[in-house]
């Protein structure tokens, strides 16, 4: 598969592709799948080589080569090859040193071949899949197509943490094939209940009859919030996404997504606890008690009201800003993916090649700095910068309830008046445990409960919870009552295993690497055991 | 009518999946009547391995909430949804699984509103999670050459609410027609957003494929059980100037919970038992105090058997398509 990138296009933005910083700005205005060509900038910015792009008129289409079978059956064999790692005499450093002296990828791509000394001796295929691998390593195409971006792309390239398919995610290691599994599992779908029995009771609260789904994700770069915009329709469906802690997490799948304006009208962002206080709930909370650490932001976030909102403003504009490069403001920024032709993920080679490719695929993640709750850096100044805000937003709230807490009682409202359709827990950093106890209460019946966890052990003991298993039931002391334990049926816990397969003609085979873990998720069904 | 959106309780005519543990699901129509074998209008009921149910006392009942048997057990009437259904729907074909559908709807970048092409229809196991993606707006065209399996298939399709009806405003999407896709193609033109292909020979729906998917591009999926079949579709998608082509085959594990004990075994006598080793009842104590330590866990197990393969899906997609003509120009001269 191609290597690809995510990025959000404007005048000023860069996009890192293996050490090169490409400025964006030549996207703008082009059609997608229109092919660029990387011309080097003069003056360059923190010792990186800078490129711009510049649409190639003659359009083909960038992708991994057709390669026909009489070169496959082409008849050489490796019989005078030695795999004594001196067939290549340029190594990898000066590769890296030609081109910092500011040779083309084709004039390295020459020194590569004149170099190596059994290249002739290959077959066309394998010289192909030789000069492949160098040139994606070092970035010597130089060509660069863009692409829309759809959920599926985004996901692939988020889970793989920037590069290649069917590896998994840097963060909560969902691979993009469970994320599927956990969309079906939550029966998203559309519905005007115009039909239903119930209306007039429903109308009577909510101007709205739809469908309405509670997400709880505090990182995962929004991915399940961004699946319910892709397949919810913009009107007559309401998405409550939970967070803990301060400010909304960092929506990166959904803003990538290019959707109408309108599809967020149908998502609020509600900080959990919260919400849970506004359904006063909130002491519920402590149930586990080595869990505990959040309790700190709940008191925190009784005494500064304003500093919490503050707070959230500023990390919103962190994101932008990052999305948008060094730009600020721009007005452009449409998300596209990024290909560039090669593969890094095939590494058949020796063990050598296979860590510097690793080690360079590390650097190529331009996603780091979004993960403002790990980056202490990023966390410090945002807080600085939340304190000289929280003196102007002071004044406001006296005069008005911060944002936050306007949410909070909108969804507390709704949440009186309806249940869900469908929750949905992205466990990625919190216990599930806790977390879907106190949500389930606000699930319908025959309704889906699904959660993720890219470990098995926590699923394993909400299981045993959900079950009413002792001794874990007892061990999470809940409180009040047990309404709402032996509550799920087709409970199930399942693990997904994916192979990618290079199928060509004669030499179809597995890929030779695969990512043996892609998460764990646990999915049920909520009934109700009142016999009515 | 119950697959277009969530009600509240069991309508007449709805179908109901019945819940009685994991392994023990079926999928019912609440109707009060059926006709015997003679043909006679007899009382609905229905036997399960926990009891009779009257199918009448499901009508008005809530979906979700438990209804008694005459044995004393109790089903679960649930709502039913493409999964459950997949679960539970007569085979007349071979059908595609849950794992499958999920990563067949999630890369071919559908979503409300999309143009979907399906071929074969088969026994509409896809079809339902394809109604469910790309409803209220959207449209599912879906073929088969079996004429009898298309009948089946609409009947079905009406039933559930999601068979596409010009005359009435119904959520339905989908569209069935008898049509033998490989020798006369899909009748249709620069519509689709993608198409998905479960055919014994998929490679000659390829060209076809491309006919129907929008000029500015699409995706298109073949799922084929035999990899000499993903090869010749392989060949087909590169010569049609189909692009990013990539093979996957994907398994779900279901992982049975349970707590296990593994006793410790005492490998070593310490210095205080072996001093007592004539006082008995001391040592028993001792060991039994050991054993008290047994290590409790729980842990998810895999079975001892599952399924192991069902298909290759081959996912591609097509570039727009003034793109491929000047592409494949290209490639002859
Ligand atoms: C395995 S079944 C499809 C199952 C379906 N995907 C499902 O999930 O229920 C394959 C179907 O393709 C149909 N079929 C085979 N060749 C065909 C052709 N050339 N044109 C149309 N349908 C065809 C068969 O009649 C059969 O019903």
């Amino acid at each position: 598969m191609n290597n690809r990138r995510l990025a959000r296009i404007s005048r000023k933005g860069y996009t890192l592709l293996g050490r090169d910083s490409v400025s964006l700005e030549g996207v703008i205005g082009c059609s997608p799948w229109t092919n660029f060509k990387m011309t080097p900038q003069v003056g360059c910015k923190g010792g990186k080589r800078c490129f711009n792009l510049e649409p190639v008129i003659e359009n083909e289409v960038i992708s991994d080569e057709e390669v026909n079978e009489k070169e496959i059956l082409e008849n050489k064999d490796n019989r005078t090859i030695n795999d004594d790692g001196q067939s290549q005499s340029l190594s990898s450093t000066e590769i890296e040193a030609l081109r910092d002296e500011g040779l083309s990828g084709k004039e390295i791509v020459n020194q590569i071949i004149a170099g190596s000394a059994t290249f002739d001796k290959k077959t066309r295929y394998s010289q192909r899949k030789y000069l492949r691998k160098k040139e994606s390593k070092h970035c010597l195409r130089e060509r660069v197509s863009v692409r829309k971006t759809t959920l599926s792309s985004i996901a692939e390239i988020l889970c793989s943490g920037g590069t290649g398919e069917g590896s998994r995610g840097g963060i909560t290691g969902m691979r993009p094939d469970t994320l599927s599994q956990m969309l079906t599992a939550l029966n998203i779908q559309w519905y005007c209940s115009s039909k239903s029995a119930d209306v007039t009771k429903i109308q009577e609260s909510v101007n709205y009859q739809g469908t309405m789904y509670i997400v709880y994700e505090s990182s995962n770069w929004g991915l399940l919030v961004a699946s319910l915009l892709n397949y919810l329709p913009a009107q007559n469906c309401r998405v409550l996404h939970l967070y803990p802690g301060h400010g909304i997490p960092t929506l990166i799948a959904p803003k990538a997504l290019n959707l109408p304006d309108g599809k967020f009208s149908i998502l609020s962002s509600v900080n959990i606890k919260a919400l849970l206080q506004k359904l006063g709930k909130l002491s519920n909370l402590d149930i586990f008690s080595q869990n505990d650490a959040g309790n700190e932001n709940v008191s925190k976030l009784g005494k500064s009201d304003t500093n919490f909102s503050s707070v959230q403003n500023v990390c919103d504009n962190k994101v932008d800003q990052s999305l948008d490069g060094n730009e600020n403001g721009s007005t452009e920024g449409n998300d596209c993916d990024i290909s560039i032709p090669g593969d890094t993920c095939k590494t058949d080679g020796s063990n050598e090649d296979k860590k510097v490719c690793e080690k360079s695929r590390d650097e190529e993640v331009s996603f780091d700095s979004f993960k403002s709750d790990e980056d202490n850096s990023t966390a410090k100044s945002v807080k600085r910068k939340a304190e000289s805000i929280g003196d102007c937003a002071d004044l406001e709230s006296a005069a008005k309830k911060p944002r936050w807490e306007q949410e909070a009682e909108k969804a507390a409202d709704l949440l009186k008046s309806r249940r869900a359709d469908g929750l949905v827990v992205v466990a990625s950093k919190e216990h599930p445990v806790s977390l879907v106890l106190a949500l389930l209460p606000y699930l319908a019946p025959s309704r889906p409960l699904v959660v993720y966890c890219p470990y098995r052990e926590p699923l394993l003991e909400l299981y045993a919870v959900l079950k009413g298993m002792e001794p874990w039931v007892g061990k999470c002391k809940i409180f009040g009552s047990r309404e709402t334990l032996c509550k799920m049926v087709n409970l199930r816990l399942t693990e997904s295993w994916l192979r990618n397969y290079q199928v060509l003609p004669d030499r179809t085979h597995p890929e030779i690497n695969m990512s043996p873990v892609g998460g764990y998720v646990l999915s049920g069904i909520l009934v109700d055991h009142n016999d009515i | 009518m119950s697959f277009s959106g969530y009600k509240e309780c069991i309508e007449e005519g709805d179908t109901v999946i019945l819940y009685l543990n994991v392994n023990n699901m079926y999928a019912i129509k609440a109707v009060p009547h059926i006709r015997s074998r003679k043909g006679k209008l007899v009382e609905n009921v229905m036997q399960t391995t926990c009891g009779a149910l009257n199918v009448r006392s499901l009508i008005g009942r809530r979906y979700g909430h438990r209804a008694p048997l005459s044995r004393g057990g109790w089903a679960i009437p649930l709502h039913p949804t493409p999964e459950l259904w997949t679960r539970t729907l007569p085979h007349r074909t071979q059908i595609i699984y849950t794992p499958d559908i999920s990563l067949i709807v999630f890369k071919l970048d559908l979503n409300s509103g999309s143009t979907v092409i399906e071929s074969g229809t088969g026994s509409g196991s896809l079809t339902h999670a394809l109604h469910r993606c790309v409803s209220p707006n959207g449209c599912v065209y879906s073929f088969d050459f079996h004429p009898l399996r298309v009948e089946t298939a609409k009947t079905e399709f009406l039933d559930h609410g999601i068979l596409y009806d010009e005359k009435d405003e119904s959520n339905g999407t989908v569209r069935v027609e008898v049509r033998d896709v490989c020798k006369d193609g899909f009748g249709l033109e620069d519509v689709a957003d993608a198409v998905f292909l479960d055919l014994p020979c998929p490679w000659d729906a390829i060209k076809h494929s491309t006919v129907a998917i929008k000029s500015d591009g699409g995706k298109l999926c073949s799922f084929s059980p035999c990899i000499e079949q993903v090869q010749r579709t392989v060949i087909a998608m590169n010569s049609e100037g189909f692009v990013d082509i990539s093979t996957v085959e994907c398994i779900q594990t279901d992982l049975k919970v349970a707590s296990r004990i593994m006793p410790d075994i005492i490998l070593s006598e310490d210095e205080n038992v072996k001093g007592k080793r004539n006082a008995d009842e001391t040592e028993i104590q001792v060991q039994q105090t050991k054993y008290d330590h047994n290590l409790s866990f729980l842990t998810g197990i895999p079975p001892n058997t599952q399924p192991g393969h069902t298909g290759y899906l081959t996912f591609a997609t097509l570039p727009p398509k003034r793109l491929i003509s000047k592409n494949k120009k290209d490639q002859k001269t």
